[in-house]
């Protein structure tokens, strides 16, 4: 029987029974692994076995068979399930996932599993593990702490503090090709395109009736669009499941006891914010780890809590999506900061004797405020932060750093909560218009020519309260300027590689809400632009990416 | 795909033949109305709306090396998964079987896959692939 066409099928179900086995090995070794966990576990893999089975990869169903014996024997002899059980299994997982990525890639999935079948075999409660090497190549293994035998008993696991309730499954579910959603997105989109332009003409014609049609029309796609929205939003969860689990793994490593947290894993975010925080939220935890809490010995002469702290939570405000990071460990120390990057040349010593508490955190986020390889007190956390902060940027939101020495520290991001529509700022600069998204509009005014002169090398622009680098669109993209030059210049300011910049364009057209589309090969290695729009009247404009332009 | 021969589309650019390889066209359009895209090289005529995507126009003639193409010719819209790209060509002669070959050479040059031997002529046949690897790498190159 050709089984390939159940093969995708097998992929995606594998993997959900993979997750939940993962997640009920955190949870059970810090509540009491009580008979219906196992038991949970057990049916798992289970499942994993007969699919495998039927599908006819056999080591996959060997290895889950084993697990499932392996499992078993805490049915059986009551015997404690200790965190060295659970990254025997946990390392089980993972080389069945290993086999699953392989068979995705159109690779046999057969990777060598005797050296754990004989680990989970040899398993006795009562000897301390030995350090076992990872079975097969990347992918299987799970990391243990290389500090010592003696940490293996005493080293405690991430705790999940928040209970695996079992996942209610909602009434009734379909599954979707993803690729058939974000059609019915694009199709819904030239939709309210296609009645702008009707709008307008209307408006043209004036015609009372085809006006109240129009009106109509627009009431239900607007009913439409929020249905259809509805579809890009994926529960926290999706992103924020396999945290425990890494946090788990990278405290391990690091020899320190972390207590997880995870607030608001139910609440809904657009799928493309999620898939874009995903990077950004795991260099923060893994910071918070690294260099965030202390080690158990410094928490005990400091009066706190041998166990550390990481709490990550999500909340709506109105329609911005609030995201809080936040441990209980070292914090950081502004005036060591900016003294940090005043040494790296980053800013000068004027700039860093004016800043507030707030900006000298953000410093960490400076491209070159540190290197992988330097990792202090001060600096350790600057790694990978500047890639946080351009991502989120990146997604329209923004990122605020909040830290007390001693106490800990408090990572903030705020988003919108979708991506796909986006209010922009119309404006023409030569023969071009151009959608500048309105959230990186920090002002928009008109200046007087006299107002802008040239300093050094570059011309600037005197505000009222501020002077501010003089850029022109026109210039920046290359067309002939404008002659002979206004009187007067529409502006807008926003901020570029972190400072405030002026912006002149020929003149603004206006605000709308647009739906972004991405420009796709060759174009998006186009650099200042964030995708593209169609505008009502069927032109096609580009959505600018500021902070990217120069 | 029945037999396993690939069919092509042949088309010609300044009196030449050229083929892609039919899977890769979505669709050949009339010419239709692009709008200027900011930073582009010069080679580009524009961006289309194209079923509500965002579609290059690429000038082939130009890309080549030469003088812009003429604007009346056909638009040949490259296959989606692939790339957000069109060809403007001067025009499109029809379909061929590589049943009806009587002779293929490996592409001379970076953007050709292979030169095809037709009873009536030769036909380069070029490679979506390249091209588009091509013109990020010049986007890149020409990045500000």
């Amino acid at each position: 029987m050709d089984m390939s066409q159940y093969r995708n099928l097998f992929i995606s179900e594998s993997r959900e029974h993979l997750r939940a086995i993962g997640e009920r090995i955190v949870a059970m070794e810090s509540e009491a692994a009580d008979r219906e966990k196992i038991d949970a576990l057990f049916r798992s893999a289970h499942s994993l076995k007969g699919m495998a089975s039927s599908m006819g990869y056999s080591r996959i169903a060997e290895l889950a068979h084993k697990l499932e014996d392996f499992m078993d024997r805490f049915r059986r002899e009551s015997i404690d399930f200790t965190a060295d059980s659970a990254d025997l299994l946990l390392e089980g997982a993972d080389l069945i996932e290993a086999m699953i990525r392989d068979i995705e890639e159109g690779l046999p999935g057969e990777r060598d599993v005797t050296g754990l079948l004989e680990k989970l075999a040899g398993y006795s409660p009562n000897l301390a593990a030995d350090a076992p090497t990872p079975a097969g190549d990347e992918g299987g293994a799970v990391l243990l702490p290389e500090i010592g035998e003696e940490q293996a008993p005493g080293a405690k696991p991430v705790t999940r503090t928040e209970g695996l309730k079992g996942k209610a499954e909602p009434q009734q579910t379909v599954r979707v090709k993803t690729e058939i959603l974000d059609n019915l997105i694009n199709i819904t989109g030239e939709l309210i395109t296609a009645k702008h332009r009707l709008m307008t003409i209307g408006k043209d014609l004036g015609l009372t009736s085809l006006d109240d049609a129009v009106t109509d029309l627009t009431r239900q796609l607007r009913e439409l669009h929020n249905e259809v929205m509805l579809v890009r939003m994926l529960p926290f969860s999706a992103a924020s499941d396999r945290f425990p689990r890494m946090l788990r793994d990278l405290a391990r490593k690091a020899g320190k006891d972390i207590a997880f947290e995870i607030v608001g894993r139910e609440i809904e975010l657009d799928r493309g914010i999620l898939e874009g925080l995903a990077d950004p939220l795991t260099h923060i935890l893994r910071n918070a780890v690294d260099h965030g809490v202390e080690s158990e010995a410094e928490r005990l002469s400091c009066g706190k809590p041998a166990q550390g702290k990481i709490t990550l939570s999500v909340s709506r405000e109105k329609d911005i999506l609030v995201i809080a990071i936040e441990d209980d460990g070292r914090g950081m120390d502004p005036e060591k900061l900016v003294e940090a990057a005043v040494a790296k040349g980053l800013v000068d010593t004027e700039e860093g004797k004016s800043m507030s508490q707030r900006e000298a955190f953000l410093l960490t986020c400076l491209p070159g405020f540190s290197t992988a390889k330097e990792v202090t007190d001060v600096s350790g956390r600057g790694v990978g932060m500047d890639a946080v902060r351009t991502t989120v940027r990146s997604l329209g939101g923004s990122l605020a750093i909040e830290s007390e020495v001693g106490r800990g520290s408090r990572f903030l991001l705020k988003l919108p909560l979708t991506i796909a529509i986006i209010n922009v700022l119309l404006a023409e600069t030569g023969n071009l218009t151009v959608a500048i998204p309105v959230s990186t509009v920090l002002r928009t005014l008109e200046v007087r020519r006299t107002m802008v002169e040239v300093c050094g090398r570059q011309h600037v622009v005197h505000l009222d309260e501020e002077t501010l680098p003089f850029l022109n669109l026109t210039g920046i993209f290359g067309l002939p300027m404008r002659t002979p030059i206004a009187a007067t210049i529409p502006l807008f300011v926003s901020e570029v590689k972190g400072h405030r910049v002026g912006v002149a364009v020929d003149r603004f057209l206006g605000q709308q809400e647009v739906f972004v589309k991405s420009l796709g090969r060759p174009l998006a290695t186009l650099k200042g632009l964030a995708g593209g729009a169609i505008l009502g009247n069927g032109q096609v404009v580009f959505i600018l990416d500021v902070a990217n332009l120069v | 795909m029945n037999e396993g021969f690939r069919r092509l589309l042949v088309f010609t650019l300044r009196d030449e033949k050229y083929a892609l390889d039919l899977r890769e066209v979505a669709e050949v359009l009339e010419p239709t109305p692009t709008f200027p895209i900011p930073r582009a090289p010069r080679f580009f005529s524009g961006i289309i709306n194209f079923h509500g995507s965002l579609v290059a126009v690429l000038d082939l003639a130009m890309f080549f090396g030469g003088k812009p193409g003429t604007a009346a010719g056909k638009i040949l819209v490259a296959d989606r998964n692939i790339a957000n790209l069109a060809f403007q060509v001067d025009a499109v002669e029809n379909i061929v079987s590589e049943e009806v070959l009587l002779e293929e050479r490996e592409g001379d040059d970076d953007m050709t896959a292979r030169h095809l031997v037709m009873a009536d002529g030769e036909i380069r046949e070029l490679s979506v692939n390249r091209i588009l690897e091509s013109l990020e790498a010049i986007i890149s190159g020409e990045g500000m």
